[in-house]
């Protein structure tokens, strides 16, 4: 076993199979060999990554649109971007795992982040929803990456509580009239279209007065303001709709349905949001931090409580990895344990947290230099210790959003105690 | 200072956090390079007074306990100006130059807040500890030349000159030397820390120095930053634990105050143990430093584990329940997160603590 115990990597490369036997014969039961196509994976990220944009993600910086849609685009053209849908749309009816395979490998080797809103979200959601002229219409500006999407359901009175959400439309000729405002939309400075969460009604129960609209970013009333973060990034919006005029036939399914679609994006993408990929990545910037960062003139790396540190979040590493295997392959067998999605949820985001912690406690101490600039390549860090420092205090600070967004960890902690103990 | 005393000029601090230290106006400033701030402001309130010798004959830099409320409000009210510029480390060296003259000078340049001093000690392998400097000083006709590197030196911009660590050339021996800030020879390279404070690596070649007193003073000096760095984590806890409280009980979800959450009072209660507890061990600890009392070494990392270990919990903790807001530039406990950072960035983790206690 290697120095950081993360040996996954070096057999892989040997031709030996690395997958538990149970995800080999999940895949195999799917029709596909788990290790070949994690081979194929990282050879693809390897061989086909454009070189600007591995040099900036051997830094840990910040992509922007043109890189992320180029980077998208590259994926589809391997046909693995949409493998997820259904054949009728352009997929390959991948199950979970395979998709969690490609995923895990993607963030492993730091390649962009896949903007979810479009073909996680609203593209699976049209699929299952949409009017065959919606279908017709958006998917394949999703699968292109022709069109950006933005996620309009927060807003600044329904954060935890969605269903008190305020966004009132109206309904007029040959459409609404929508007023409100959403907040906390994430890159809805680069996006084209917004699926929104609006009160079409008010009803009893509050969810069932819920329709999910597709809002043009570009109609007349549609203002995108940018909060300012602590990280300096500029990634999250408040998005104000003044009398906004959509269209009828931009609304998804009927009236009332919003919440169950709402839903249906929740349910379907917490096995992604374990990141179990990116939780590697970081490990591995932990060990490579610990060898070159010295303390009273030797590597910490030598120092047993870092050794113990590190052994601790490996053993969390491989028990959260091993619990998102596990559920993606019961939920490929139609054995969907409701629990699961907020358990990796909760888990997923811990792990980023204490990793990215140990990660901090060693960079800190050459004083915790930090301009965004560094994040999008403009200067080099070098004499901070290197180019890629303000990558990874960026990624700590954001892993302080990894417990608040998509569902707060005491909010999934709270379904979690409904579900198990039907309190 | 008697209790009454204590009383009113913790009062005035709270009054200057109220009007001139706002989340409101704390979000402007954090737009500004930082500057010195108020900190001409901060003198003219006599504040940095407190650094002289309460007797003719004590040096001044005497007592960290009377500077535990400056520094508490420092952390409750997120200052950024460079403070420890004025009353940390190089006050203590200052306060310890051979050279009378020269000593009466730097300590009214503090304390008039007219020429702070950056304290440039940490070399590029020495993480929290002090041996193995590498920069070095060789004396010559007109006094000393420095060469070297140092890393991790806080607000050279804003001071008058820098106070470096350096060893003897011949017998090894560390002292204090003093350097101007635009000196021939010493090259900056310039960044902002991730609290929005100069923050600056130095290369040293033959730059000429003034000698200002042994380098055994180190341990004083640093335990000295040490203790106002722990009195800031507490200031720090006990504006995030008040503002965390006031957030919740005004922000409403689900029909009703999310302060009506057991769960969250429970957190609440334990970010408000922690201060306590925080406080008491600084109190206990900076006494002990005052009067030397033996053990220092012992208390002193005893203090920075539970002061870094209380504050990373406590500002995690702010954040988290302050939700989105937790991490906008315009909610303070988001400048509270980051100073949490760099304050173990500063004075060392708790881990790194912790290591040293279990080697004693
Ligand atoms: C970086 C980032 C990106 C985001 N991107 C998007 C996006 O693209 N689109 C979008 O629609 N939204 C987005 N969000 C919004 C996100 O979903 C909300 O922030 C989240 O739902 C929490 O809501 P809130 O921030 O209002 O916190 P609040 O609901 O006000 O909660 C504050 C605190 O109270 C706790 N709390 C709340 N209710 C309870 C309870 N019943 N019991 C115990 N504790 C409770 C919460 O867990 C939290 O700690 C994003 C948020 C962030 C931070």
């Amino acid at each position: 076993m290697g120095a950081s115990g993360l040996e996954i990597d070096d057999r892989l490369d040997h031709g030996e199979k690395i997958d538990d036997p149970a995800v080999e014969r999940a895949a195999a039961a799917a029709s596909f060999d788990a290790s070949a196509f994690r081979q194929e994976v990282r050879r693809f990220c390897r061989e086909c990554m454009p070189a600007d944009i591995a040099a900036m993600a051997s830094k840990n910086q910040y992509f922007d649109r043109e890189q992320r849609v180029r980077w998208q685009r590259l994926l589809a053209d391997t046909g693995w971007f949409t493998a997820h849908w259904p054949r009728a749309h352009g997929g390959q009816d991948w199950g979970h795992l395979q998709r969690l395979i490609l995923i895990e490998e993607l963030e492993r080797a730091g390649t962009p982040w896949i903007a979810h809103f479009g073909v996680s979200f609203i593209g699976p959601v049209l699929i299952e929803f949409g009017s065959p002229e919606q279908q017709q219409h958006y998917l394949p500006g999703v699968i292109n990456s022709d069109t950006w999407w933005a996620q309009g359901f927060s807003e600044p009175g329904a954060g935890s509580d969605l269903g008190s959400l305020a966004t009132r439309a109206v309904r007029e000729a040959g459409g609404y009239r929508v007023n409100g405002q959403k907040t906390w939309t994430t890159m809805a400075q680069w996006a084209d279209m917004m699926f929104c969460l609006v009160r079409t009604e008010q009803t009893q129960r509050r969810s069932d007065g819920i329709s999910m609209l597709l809002i043009d970013l570009k109609s007349p009333g549609v203002t995108v303001r940018p909060i300012e973060t602590y990280d300096a990034c500029h990634h999250v919006n408040e998005v104000f709709l003044e009398d906004v005029f959509v269209p009828a036939e931009n609304l998804v399914g009927t009236e009332g349905q919003g919440w169950a679609m709402a839903r249906f994006i929740v349910e379907r993408e917490r096995l992604l949001v374990t990141e179990i990929g990116r939780a590697h990545r970081f490990l591995h910037e932990l060990h490579a931090l610990a060898a070159k960062v010295c303390d009273g003139g030797k590597p910490v790396s030598q120092s047993p409580s870092f050794r113990r540190r590190a052994a601790q979040l490996e053993v969390r590493y491989q028990a959260l990895r091993a619990t998102v295997y596990a559920a993606a392959i019961a939920a490929d067998e139609g054995r969907h344990h409701p629990v699961d999605p907020s358990l990796l949820k909760i888990r997923g985001s811990e792990l980023q947290q204490e990793i990215l912690d140990a990660v901090i406690e060693l960079i800190e101490r050459s004083g915790l230099a930090y301009q965004s600039t560094a994040l999008f390549g403009d200067i080099d860090g070098g004499s901070r210790g290197g180019a890629h420092i303000p990558g990874l205090i960026f990624d700590h600070l954001h892993s302080r959003l990894t417990s608040i967004y998509g569902g707060s960890n005491e909010i999934q902690r709270g379904i979690i105690a409904k579900a198990l103990l039907q309190v | 200072m008697d209790t009454d005393l204590l009383r009113l000029f913790e009062d005035s601090l709270a009054r200057f956090n109220r009007e001139r230290y706002s989340p409101a106006q704390l979000v402007a400033r954090s737009r500004e390079t930082t500057g010195t701030g108020l900190l001409s402001e901060m003198a003219d309130m006599g504040w940095f007074e407190l650094l002289r010798g309460e007797a003719d004959d004590e040096p001044a830099a005497s007592s960290v306990v009377r500077l535990l409320p400056v520094f508490r409000a420092a952390g409750e009210g997120a200052w950024r100006e460079p403070l420890a510029c004025v009353l940390g480390a190089p006050a203590v060296i200052a306060a310890r130059t051979d050279a009378t003259a020269q000593r009466e000078s730097l300590v009214e340049g503090l304390i008039s807040a007219s020429a702070p001093l950056a304290y440039a000690a940490r070399e590029a392998d020495d993480g929290w500890h002090r041996i193995g400097i590498t920069t070095v000083a060789r004396g010559d006709a007109g006094g000393h030349v420095l060469d070297g590197h140092k890393i991790a030196v806080m607000d050279v911009a804003s001071c008058a000159a820098i106070i470096v660590l350096a060893v003897d050339a011949q017998t090894r021996r560390p002292g204090y030397f003093l350097v101007a800030r635009d000196a021939a020879g010493l090259e900056r390279g310039d960044a902002s820390s991730i609290d929005g404070h100069g923050l600056s690596d130095l290369k040293l070649t033959g730059v000429r120095a003034e000698y200002l007193c042994a380098g055994d003073h180190a341990a004083r000096a640093e335990a000295w930053d040490a203790i106002l760095g722990a009195a800031e984590a507490v200031g720090i806890m006990r504006g995030a634990n008040r503002d965390t409280s006031a957030y919740l009980r005004e922000r409403r979800q689900f029909g009703r105050p999310l302060l009506d959450f057991q769960v969250l009072q429970h957190r609440l209660v334990e970010m408000h143990l922690l201060e306590r507890e925080t406080d008491a061990l600084l109190e206990s600890t900076a006494e002990a430093f005052d009067a030397n009392a033996p053990g220092l070494e012992r208390r002193l990392l005893v203090l920075r584990a539970q002061a870094s270990r209380a504050l990373r919990q406590v500002t995690r903790e702010a954040v988290q329940m302050h939700g989105g807001m937790g991490v906008t530039q315009e909610t303070r406990v988001s400048h509270y997160y980051r100073r949490a950072l760099m304050l173990d960035g500063l004075h060392g983790s708790e881990e790194a603590a912790l290591e040293r206690l279990a080697a004693a």
